[in-house]
């Protein structure tokens, strides 16, 4: 029963956490932009509006979809050790994280397919022709870290950084780290990598068909994603942290960084985008990758 | 709207799609062809939902008040919340109108999208008694032929 309770409450720290980041991320937007910008609890009012409101459903896969879209980044994050917390406990979380992330796009991909409408469709093929591009750098940096640690466990490397600021791997590994940085700005669908979002384009893609809840529960699978991808890279590359308060500062940090490049940065096309990560951050990965070999 | 108005502080702002929408904006004077798509796209939104007709044009056609193909008064084909004046308004009175807007919703005086369900003939009507003007000028035989056409799908 108590464990029970234990998954639920990481999942509900996860949304919290995530919208809460999301609402900041606005405001600083705005302030980039010279306006005022939303107040920073926005994100909760939306959730809350678009729950309240009628929504209107394709078919039994569209539902399915969306749930599985939620349920899979909640399962992922699980995994995910916070502070030396985890909520399931295994020896080789990284490869279960990396195989789990990709059923929330899937789930997402399944219900927008069903929905028929053709900008969702082109929105999904982007986003999973997006997520070839990433994953490919950001899995050869991982790569590196899994060989000079000798583990796949993510609460392993994360200890290995335990000390002072400077062992850390962003410190020790640096072009890994800026390699992983520009993976993850894909991997959170931010600009410039927001091609499948596209709202001028293709009418918000994915999201075209959702109206009221599912488009409450794309808000909150976003978030979660948020809590995930940023936990990944304080656990891989700033060392952990000792207790959940610095754990969710860094990931701020982390996610700091993201919202300051979107406000600045137009639009890659999608073969533009793919061509970029394939290039320039898959270079940068591979270098570290020799670095750490030899 | 731009930056440096702002309406985001607020908690506004602009949706790509009707399904994701709560308040339609009218803006501006409806030739027939648009009404069509304004039809459809009303009918798309979720409810609840609100309209706001923009400038005085959707209020009484405006400069184009005895225009062949303008209508003249947006609320008899889809029933409008509330209205913004001018020609054109300034930002700051839609931003008071999208103001006065939520207080109406607040107080529970905003809700017109019940009366277009309930009087839907009356609306009806009145939609198919100017978009008559919008079919094709040869005839009766292509209206059967689209009507047909309809009904197969």
């Amino acid at each position: 029963m108590i464990e029970i309770l234990r998954v639920f409450l990481f999942g509900f720290f996860a949304i919290f956490i995530g919208l809460f980041f999301m609402g900041i991320g606005r405001k600083i937007i705005a302030r980039i932009q010279l306006r005022l910008g939303p107040p920073f609890y926005q994100a909760f009012l939306d959730v809350g509006k678009l729950f309240s409101r009628k929504s209107i459903t394709h078919n039994f896969v569209m539902d399915l979809g969306m749930v599985m879209s939620l349920a899979g980044l909640v399962a992922t994050m699980l995994f995910v050790p916070i502070a030396g917390h985890t909520a399931i406990k295994t020896s080789s979380n990284l490869i279960v994280i990396m195989y789990l992330m990709a059923i929330g796009y899937l789930g997402m991909a399944m219900a927008v397919a069903a929905s028929g409408n053709p900008n969702a469709t082109i929105g999904v093929s982007r986003a999973l022709t997006m997520m070839l591009g990433y994953e490919v750098p950001f899995f050869t940096v991982m790569l590196g870290l899994i060989i000079i640690n000798g583990t796949s466990s993510l609460e392993l490397i994360a200890n290995s950084q335990a000390g002072s600021i400077l062992n850390w791997n962003m410190i020790k590994f640096p072009l890994g780290f800026i390699a992983a940085e520009i993976a993850l700005q894909a991997m959170m669908g931010e600009k410039p990598f927001d091609a499948m979002i596209a709202p001028a384009e293709i009418a918000s893609g994915p999201m075209v068909e959702l109206s009221g809840k599912y488009l409450g529960l794309a808000f909150l699978t976003h978030a979660v994603s948020i809590f995930v991808e940023t936990a990944i890279i304080v656990n891989l590359f700033m060392g952990g942290a000792s207790n959940i308060f610095t754990f969710v500062l860094k990931q701020f940090e982390i996610y700091l960084i993201t919202v300051i490049i979107e406000a600045v940065f137009p639009r890659f096309k999608i073969e533009q985008a793919v061509k970029f990560l394939w290039t320039v951050p898959m270079s940068i990965a591979l270098l570290q990758l020799v670095l750490i070999v030899f | 709207m731009t930056s440096r108005w702002d309406v985001e502080r607020f908690g506004i702002g602009p949706m790509a799609t009707p399904r994701q929408a709560d308040v339609l904006l009218v803006t501006g004077y409806v030739s027939l062809k648009t009404l069509k798509r304004i039809i459809r796209t009303y009918e798309q939104m979720p409810e609840p939902k609100w309209v706001l007709a923009f400038g005085s044009c959707t209020v009484n056609g405006g400069i184009y008040w005895d225009s062949y193909n303008t209508i003249t008064n947006l609320a008899e084909y889809i029933p409008v919340d509330i209205t913004v004046s001018g020609c054109m308004p300034r930002p700051e009175a839609v931003m008071d109108a999208l103001q006065t807007l939520m207080k109406m919703i607040q107080s529970g005086e905003a809700g017109a999208y019940k009366k277009y369900k309930e009087n839907y003939e009356y609306y009806k009507a009145n939609q198919d008694r100017v978009l008559r003007k919008t079919y094709p000028i040869l005839g009766e035989k292509l209206i059967q032929n689209e009507e047909a056409a309809t009904s197969i799908e």
